[in-house]
């Protein structure tokens, strides 16, 4: 027993088993609260039918809704890339206005403060400092289905971006409407 | 604290009464219910509250010198109109249509209803001056300076009260506006180095703003921040009663507060007259001044409202897409934030600039040495707090004016000028994407040189000739280089008038008149 306290005696027994006590307390509301405000991974998300395969014709993006599972809706541009469909979250990278389509130049204009993004949802310009988030995205049997964010910056993001072919380095085309991606890092 | 005190001739006893009452407060009904109550005898507080009752103020002062009461009579309106509107608001997002913007768009159909939403609009704008004026004239005053340091950051409390009311009682309406402009300022917090995407989350309840968020923001609306407000201000006011005024004292004869330090009206200096009654006389006629600005105001220019809010932006039925603009008082970070490219700068503005000014105002009275109140022994402060107001200024009026649509043209204009009539089209509907920064299409709309350079196109104007003009081709969607483009992207052409008046220009040489 005298081992275990510190200040000897009674009242010394006491003050330990408070601090003890009290501190086991508080360290259970850190546990509690931490699990509390872990957030399910996002991209876990069930996954929802857009549309259908024909809907979504090469080099054009059309804005999809998305309802989370939250329950609130989020909008979603999916594009035909040559390897397949992305779905890029419609939220700017930069401070998260809606950014809007333009067919002309194949580009996502944030109408906030100027992000420019291309049809890879890759940052082109303005201040956006890292490209657009996606959503995973599934074809099957003619049918497509949406499904949760995928956050850029995440394993995830960056093996979907290698997927659709969207690494290395952006090169503007010489004539509108053309993208490509340099093969140099 | 008290000193001794020369005895006078109504009371002997000096030892065992220090501190002599004014007899008329000591008659005083009032006095005498509270002080039993409160114990501000018991609790040595009577000398202050007299003090501060009896102190002598100049019979006129700067009208600036009225803000703190002016600030004070505002946040009473507040308080009033704002309990008043919660009995017809519903902050609920919810169903459909939502509540909350339900509610809010309810009471714009009656006139009192309206009257009172519009007066606490106005009384909100108001503060957001008022706190601003406030500040500035603290500052010239040297007013942070010991030993009012704490009055200072006091003060920083409830600024940032001020900005948290703003902001959260932006998104209650929960219209588009609201929506996405609560969006942006919330994105900001991403910014915060390691923590700052889980305290995005914790902020809003979501990912991307919410219901969640909307009951948050309420909460802190009408309870947190007005709870925080009330006790700050309780301390705020308090240091002032305790220090005094910096330009009352300064202006009080050398040691007058040492022999008179519960000032008897017939004491004072000539010119002087006592807080009470005088000078709070003279604060309600001011807070009456700026009542009257409200009413007319309210009555006169309604508060916004906006289509529902729509999270994803794009309704059904309409084609074109709702463009977020920043309330007025953030126009000047609108427009910075406008010309910051790339990840550093973006960081720099977002993170590095509130910090910086934040840290500043912080250790203001700190790092501030020079004990002087003068303005002219301050060339330093002043120069740096007077460029710092400056780019303030003038960032809120680029902000301003990159928003300003330009002049309707009814039929075009034969021998137009350049900066009188392009430079308004060219700077309302090409400036918000060809900005000063090049990043589409490499093309500078906003100078003259830049039009004449032209961009990643080739040259946009030739002179004498519009209809070899690649600008002109484009504005009328008949560019050979960029077939099928019309510019402005995604919004609507310019009309005729204007496209006329632009192709008359460059018919007259293009030049830079």
């Amino acid at each position: 027993m005298v081992g275990l306290v510190p200040e000897s005696g009674r009242r010394g027994f006491i003050k330990g088993v408070m601090g003890a006590v009290g501190s086991l307390i508080a360290l259970g509301y850190a546990f509690v609260a931490e699990r509390f405000m872990l957030p399910p991974p996002e991209s876990a998300a069930a996954l929802q039918k857009v549309g259908k395969s024909s809907d979504f014709p090469t080099n054009t993006a059309k804005l999809v809704v998305y309802t989370g599972d939250g329950g609130f809706p989020d909008g979603v541009y999916i594009v035909r890339l040559a390897k397949g469909l992305a779905a890029y979250d419609e939220h700017c990278a930069h401070l998260q206005c809606p950014v809007q389509w333009s067919q002309a130049t194949l580009t996502f204009n944030c109408p906030c403060h100027g992000s420019v993004y291309n049809v890879y949802g890759k940052n082109v310009g303005g201040p956006a400092p890292h490209p657009l988030n996606y959503h995973r995205i599934v074809e099957h049997s003619g049918e497509v289905y949406v499904g949760g964010i995928v956050a850029w910056g995440t394993p995830e993001w960056t093996k979907m971006a290698q997927a659709m072919g969207a690494v290395g380095k952006f090169v503007p085309g010489r004539t509108p409407g053309t993208v490509r991606w340099s093969s140099k890092v | 604290m008290s000193q001794p005190r020369e005895p006078r001739k109504t009371q002997p006893d000096a030892e065992t009464s220090t501190e002599v009452l004014d007899p008329e407060t000591e008659r005083s009904p009032v006095w005498k219910y509270v002080n039993r109550r409160l114990g501000l005898e018991k609790a040595g507080l009577k000398p202050l509250v007299l003090e501060a009752m009896n102190a002598p103020h100049p019979r006129f002062m700067n009208p600036l010198d009225y803000m703190g009461d002016i600030l004070m009579f505002l946040f009473m309106n507040q308080v009033i109109t704002g309990l008043l509107l919660m009995t017809h608001y519903n902050g609920s997002a919810m169903g459909n249509p939502f509540p909350a913007y339900q509610s809010t768009l309810n009471m714009t159909h009656s006139f009192w209803l309206a009257f009172v939403r519009d007066m606490h609009f106005w009384g909100a704008n108001a503060m957001v001056v008022a706190v601003a004026v406030h500040m500035a004239r603290v500052f010239y005053l040297g007013a942070y300076k010991p030993p009012r340091e704490f009055q200072w950051l006091s003060g920083l409390v409830l600024l940032g009260c001020t900005i948290g009311l703003a902001l959260s009682g932006y998104l209650l309406p929960w219209d588009q506006q609201a929506y996405w402009a609560t969006e942006v300022a919330t994105a900001m917090v991403k910014y915060v180095p390691f923590i700052g995407h889980d305290l995005l989350f914790f902020l809003r309840g979501c990912r991307y703003t919410c219901g969640s968020t909307l009951t948050l923001f309420f909460a802190m609306h009408v309870v947190l921040l007005p709870l925080i407000l009330v006790l700050t201000i309780g301390v705020h006011v308090l240091l002032v009663i305790i220090h005094g005024q910096v330009d009352v004292e300064a202006r009080l004869p050398k040691g007058y507060k040492e022999k008179h330090r519960l000032g008897q009206v017939s004491d004072f200096p000539k010119g002087y007259v006592p807080f009470w009654p005088d000078t709070i006389a003279n604060m309600t006629l001011y807070s009456a001044a700026v009542a009257v600005i409200l009413v007319i105001l309210a009555a006169t220019i309604p508060a916004p409202l906006q289509a529902m809010a729509n999270y994803v932006n794009v309704p059904p039925a309409v084609t074109t897409y709702y463009r977020p603009l920043p309330v007025w008082y953030f126009l000047n970070f609108y427009q910075i934030l406008k010309a910051a490219h790339g990840s550093l700068e973006d960081h720099l503005m977002v993170l590095g600039l509130p910090m910086v000014i934040g840290a500043v105002l912080v250790l203001l009275p700190f790092i501030d040495k020079n004990p002087s109140h003068r303005a002219k022994d301050r060339p330093i402060a002043l120069t740096v707090a007077g460029i710092f107001a400056f780019g303030v200024l003038y960032t809120t009026y680029a902000g301003w004016k990159s928003e300003q649509a330009a002049p309707v043209l009814t039929k075009a204009i034969a021998h137009p000028s350049y900066s009188k009539n392009l430079l308004p089209i060219f700077s309302a509907d090409c400036a918000p994407c060809h900005t000063t920064s090049p990043y589409l299409a490499n093309f500078h709309v906003t100078s003259y040189s830049g039009i004449m350079r032209g961009g990643q196109y080739g040259k946009s104007v030739v002179p004498g000739h519009p209809n070899s003009s690649l600008l002109i081709h484009l504005l009328e969607k008949k560019s050979k280089k960029l077939p099928g483009v019309q510019m402005p992207l995604g919004a609507a052409p310019l009309s005729k008038a204007q496209i006329g008046t632009i192709a008359n220009w460059i018919k007259d040489g293009a030049k830079n008149n």
